[in-house]
């Protein structure tokens, strides 16, 4: 039955127009962006030699394929989970402002595997989407910009050698798809309270905000807050750029955000379980 | 006879509100069960608890002897429920609505079968469309459709008339009347249009405030062996006269209302009174049936406030 309720999940999230807007948005923006390289990358590869030059010795393009996907992969702090909450936000409140509760719900199913079935084909779509977004990342810009090796400009210069540098984005892309899932899950979550998507979608995106601000304020107070924000491990597929690996760093990363998978999706039962539907 | 729908000492309150106050009902097979009430009267509340929308806090609700609850609601393949208007996947068609809302039900229909039942509430044409495209009465038929697609024994109709013009009351009432007789379902239906209700059940159960007012037999509730008339006379007085003459009791087999005289008796007939009442002089203007149950519903529930 499981596997019928996920198809039939699947099926709803694919035929909404909704579905597509982030499929789109990246469509669209990195084969600009590619363009906008390719045009312009020699001045921006002449700025990086003018600042780093004296401390690496560059050989070939700088500004190549995986340089380009390095830039699209930080949409993952922000701009992804936007389009993951347009989603994950409606799993629930979609069908409570739609009036479809009342014909889902009378069906002799347990409430539990409704909502094990939407988030199943939440994370399903998330691995889509993920999937998506890192093809159409790397294979175009590969493909026009070329290969090399990777300089991660963040707060130290990283070089990355070229023979490398799959695995690091392997794992990157691996660790931003359970990231995505924890915003999907608690997009989810919210989604299950109320019965407008708008507040999910809402929602989610203030937690998250407000989370990475003040996990980055440089006090004292909110130093001490910031370990237990998971948004603070959200970002594990930065450490994929770290030289050497921190594996220890990312496995724990991993471990907390599928613990608020776990605990986001627990809560949710709880209350959907016997969530009166007045819709 | 045997249950089909159970209700035990049904009781349901949000925050301060009790909304249903320890109803306890039952529907026997091949009923068409009227569950009437006034606005507020906890008739949504209710059918939401049957059909497992909303968790009774006290009582319980037993289906084919089955009992209901969050863990067990396999009985709710024998149901089919339209509550309130129906709603369905707007950006779906009507084929893959059914569809999708029949494998909720363990089952995988065949196009035959989806076809067969759009066919049986008009809407084999409207097949392929998507139902944001459907009005409000086609809906409420593909409402149905869907509530009898995977063959229940007992169907649950919420106000299944709302928002139809007349013609399309009148479909669905030959459909219930249909399902009944000539499928022999049970039928649970919840009206507030009582003529409706009076055509097409047999039982009833009227409540108030969250509780039952009364429950049974249309016909002995409306005490329809009774005759049943009222007379508009020119000589109310001289009519009232004639009545004692022939044995009949004030208050009992006859009440006057400023020109008007309800018989409620079985000791003349209508006709032969209307013959007395011209014989000794007395212009009968109008005499016609009564007591509908919208006559019952309001004195009962007036009773109650």
């Amino acid at each position: 039955m499981i596997f019928t309720l996920v198809s039939i999940e699947l099926y709803k999230i694919f035929k909404k127009w909704r579905t597509y807007i982030g499929f789109l948005a990246f469509g669209i923006f990195i084969p600009i962006l590619i363009y906008g390289v390719s045009v312009s990358g020699n001045h921006y590869q002449r700025i990086l030699q003018r600042n780093i030059g004296d401390q690496f010795l560059i050989v070939g393009n700088l500004v190549n394929g995986w340089y380009v996907a390095f830039i699209t992969i930080q949409a993952m702090i922000i701009h992804i989970p936007f389009f993951i909450t347009l989603v994950g936000g409606d799993l629930f409140a979609g069908e409570g402002s739609a009036g479809t509760y009342r014909m889902l719900l009378t069906r002799p199913l347990k409430r539990e595997l409704i909502v094990v079935s939407k988030f199943i084909a939440g994370f399903i779509y998330t691995f889509i989407f993920v999937l998506f977004f890192a093809l159409i990342s790397t294979l175009p810009s590969i493909y026009f910009l070329g290969v090399g090796d990777l300089i991660v400009p963040l707060e130290k210069i990283v070089v990355i050698p070229s023979k490398e540098i799959l695995t690091r984005f392997l794992l990157a892309y691996f660790s931003s798809f359970i990231s995505m899932c924890v915003v999907l899950s608690l997009a989810g979550l919210f989604s299950s309270l109320v019965n407008n998507a708008i507040g999910p979608i809402v929602g989610t995106m203030a937690v998250i905000v407000i989370f990475l601000i003040i996990g980055e304020l440089p006090f004292e107070f909110f130093e001490r807050i910031a370990p237990f924000l998971f948004t603070k491990y959200m970002t594990v597929w930065l450490d994929a750029f770290d030289y050497p690996i921190d594996w220890t760093k990312i496995f724990n990363s991993l471990l907390i955000l599928l613990g608020h998978i776990v605990l986001f999706f627990a809560i949710t039962i709880f209350y959907f379980r016997k969530k009166d539907i007045l819709t | 006879m045997e249950v089909v729908l159970e209700t035990k000492n049904l009781s349901k309150k949000f925050k301060k509100i009790t909304a249903v106050d320890n109803l306890s009902l039952c529907v026997y097979r091949g009923d068409v069960f009227g569950f009437l009430g006034p606005n507020g009267a906890g008739k949504s509340t209710t059918i939401r608890m049957l059909t497992s929308l909303i968790y009774p806090d006290e009582g319980e609700i037993f289906i084919f002897n089955k009992k209901l609850s969050p863990s067990s609601k396999s009985v709710l393949k024998k149901v089919g429920a339209i509550v309130e208007s129906p709603d369905f996947y707007l950006y779906l068609t009507a084929y893959k609505n059914l569809e999708i809302l029949a494998r909720l039900y363990g089952f995988t229909p065949t196009k035959n079968q989806i076809m067969e039942i759009l066919d049986f509430v008009g809407l084999a044409n409207r097949w392929n469309s998507k139902v944001k495209t459907f009005s409000h009465g086609m809906k409420q038929r593909l409402g149905i459709a869907q509530a009898l697609l995977h063959n229940p024994e007992l169907i649950i109709l919420d106000e299944p008339t709302t928002g139809l013009d007349p013609q399309g009351m009148k479909e669905i009432r030959e459909l219930v009347i249909s399902l009944s007789k000539d499928k022999g379902k049970t039928i649970f239906i919840s009206s507030h249009l009582l003529h409706e209700v009076e055509l097409i059940a047999n039982r009833m159960i009227i409540i108030n405030k969250g509780q039952k007012v009364v429950e049974g037999y249309v016909k002995d509730l409306l005490d329809k062996d009774k005759a049943q008339y009222v007379f508009q006379v020119s000589n109310i007085d001289e009519a009232k006269n004639v009545l004692v003459s022939m044995n009949l009791i004030p208050g009992e087999d006859f009440r006057i209302n400023q020109n008007e005289i309800t018989i409620s008796t079985k000791k003349v007939s209508a006709t032969d009174l209307n013959k007395t009442f011209v014989q000794k002089g007395i212009d009968v203007f109008a005499f016609y049936p009564r007591r509908t149950l919208e006559e019952y519903f309001l004195e009962i529930t007036h009773g109650q406030k």
